[in-house]
């Protein structure tokens, strides 16, 4: 008999251990958030508030999944299999015009990321000098459109495309003389893992290119059927975003505990430089993950201006400022 | 196999590892493009329990396709070795699906609201191994002799009785060797799939790495594949020898 009343207590504990455990996470919402590529430096702040428990604290149990590109993002958005995902903002402008479902709820680069990259042997500084040589593009890549657009807009021909992963392994074994990314990867790779230092043409730098980078984006019907979710989701990223920011230590650990396939040293530059971009010195006054009607509308017109988009859009159908305000004014 | 194989097959893997590290040291390749084992067996064991869990989830990736392929290819192996009605229907669509590139169907899943999860790969890793199940099955049941079935006809036994009296215990052994070209094509269905569609798995852990320049790391996860893999055969082949060459005699 008393086997039988400890095997019972025993029983009772577990199933209330159990059912405990149960009732917790079911206070939790489920958020699938879907990374523009492979985890890197923009998505430390992401596992930096996932570890701190930032997003736990807002009920949210955070599930990230890598991606191969803005277009699988897009149509996962669109299909609703993500809740959220890291889109490159010329992408999320031009899918509206066929999709117009999606919208930006914040941005993370201020400033289009996209670089041309080369060796400094090459001899590449500037877009003239890439006449004759060959250009590694990655043609499925939303940075794609914006180098082609840059490179008509320069009047530079004679430039050979060449259909590749643009990726540094082929610049190192001489297939191409210079290839397209986003200046916060590859030529950081390049320099740190290959000690090879690189020229890059940045094409921020032309006063012409106004154009918003990676923002973080969500399908209409999320954001109006599921407000409070999406609120607690962005009021989440925007503290992970500020608390990582007096962390860059903390925010590399983090990085490199969920993704330990990177290298520490060539993490340590690219998240510098991440930083450098998305706290840029206009995020001290607007706050980061900023955006606005001013800033879409300039993206809007360097599209057109590049040849990337064929229509104007109206700026406020692009993005959703809502919940960045209510998470500033009860900052305030 | 003896102990004394065992031990001569270790002896021979070690010299090769050991020519390996003497070469790439030797001949000062870089890690880029070679590393040496010490450097791999370093990243395996500051990386031990990542590299575990995504092993598991490739794993599961496998199981998952594999099982479905085993159970699903049996089943339509017999259908259409024992009714023409069905083998007129099925035979093109089974081949067709062979015919189709699998990477080539990974867009789909994402339009298909599938999105590139674990069952996404899963029916990848089904598609590429129940083939070579279904095969096995047809070719077993092809070969029981003509005899056997009219010994089973003169004692009055159903069509039924006859398939699962006399063709699906007859053809086992085939059915076997199947298995085990599908556990092979399993593991690469399941690695192929996760370096297309990422997220999670050994493939995963190989694509992302190799994009990095993190050599070490590729080669462990090309190491762990390998290793996947040849688990899965052992174990195959280990029944195989257990039960079914015991009592069938081999395909």
């Amino acid at each position: 008999m008393k086997k039988w009343v400890v095997l019972l207590s025993l029983v009772t504990m577990v199933l209330f251990c159990y059912c405990n455990k149960a009732a917790q996470k079911g206070t939790m919402s489920e958020v699938k958030v879907m990374l523009s590529w492979d985890p890197g430096p923009e998505n430390a702040f992401l596992y930096y508030g996932m570890d701190q428990g930032i997003f736990k604290k807002y009920q949210i149990e955070l599930k990230v999944i890598p991606s191969k590109g803005s277009s699988l993002v897009a149509t996962a958005l669109l299909n609703r299999t993500v809740d959220f995902g890291f889109l490159s903002s010329d992408y999320l402008l031009t899918t509206r015009t066929k999709t117009p479902s999606l919208k930006a709820v914040c941005v993370l680069y201020h400033q289009t990321p996209v670089t041309i990259y080369s060796p400094v042997e090459n001899n590449i500084k500037e877009p003239n000098d890439l006449k004759g040589k060959r250009l590694g593009v990655l043609t499925y890549s939303a940075a794609y459109p914006q180098v082609v657009g840059f490179l008509k807009m320069k009047n530079v021909s004679g430039v050979i495309e060449v259909p590749s992963r643009a990726s540094v392994s082929e610049l190192l074994a001489g297939q191409i003389d210079a290839a397209m990314d986003y200046t916060n990867y590859a030529p950081v790779l390049m320099v740190v893992k290959e000690k090879r230092p690189v020229n890059e043409i940045l094409l921020s730098q032309d006063e012409n290119i106004r154009l918003y980078g990676t923002s973080i984006s969500a399908d209409e019907s999320t954001l109006n059927n599921r407000r409070e979710l999406a609120e607690r989701f962005v009021h989440a990223v925007l503290e992970s975003l500020e608390e990582a920011k007096s962390n860059h230590a903390g925010a590399l650990a983090a990085l490199l505990k969920h993704s330990p396939e990177l290298d520490r040293s060539v993490e340590e530059l690219a998240l510098q430089k991440t930083e450098s971009m998305i706290y840029s010195p206009e995020t001290l006054t607007k706050g980061v993950g900023y955006m606005d009607s001013d800033g879409w509308k300039k993206s809007i017109d360097t599209l057109i201006h590049l040849g990337a988009l064929n229509t104007d859009l109206a700026v406020t159908s692009v993005f959703d400022d809502r919940f960045l305000q209510t998470y500033r004014s009860e900052l305030k | 196999m003896k102990f004394k194989d065992f031990l001569l097959d270790v002896f021979i893997i070690s010299c090769y590892i050991l020519f390996w590290e003497l070469m790439v040291k030797g001949f000062k390749i870089p890690d880029r493009i070679l590393p040496p084992p010490t450097a791999i067996l370093s990243a395996f064991l500051s990386t031990a329990h990542y590299v575990l869990v995504q092993s598991f989830s490739t794993v599961i990736v496998i199981v998952s396709g594999l099982v479905p392929a085993i159970i699903i290819g049996i089943f339509l192996g017999a259908c259409i070795s024992e009714w023409k009605f069905v083998r007129k229907m099925l035979l093109p669509l089974v081949s067709s699906s062979q015919v189709i590139p699998k990477t080539a169907i990974i867009p789909l899943f994402l339009a298909w609201h599938l999105g590139y999860s674990t069952t996404s790969k899963s029916i990848i890793t089904f598609l590429i191994s129940f083939y070579p199940v279904l095969l096995g099955t047809c070719l077993g049941f092809s070969r029981i002799s003509d005899d056997f079935i009219f010994l089973f006809k003169s004692f009055g036994a159903s069509r039924l009785q006859t398939l699962f009296r006399l063709k699906l215990p007859a053809s086992v052994p085939h059915i076997v060797t199947g298995i085990k070209a599908a556990a092979l094509y399993s593991v690469i269905g399941a690695i192929t799939s996760e370096i297309f569609m990422g997220g999670q798995g050994i493939g995963y852990v190989i694509n992302f790495s190799s994009e990095k320049l993190n050599m070490e790391m590729t080669f462990v996860g090309l190491t762990i594949a390998t290793i996947i893999g040849s688990l899965f055969f052992a174990g195959i082949s280990i029944f195989e020898s257990t039960f079914v060459k015991k009592r069938w005699g081999g395909s």
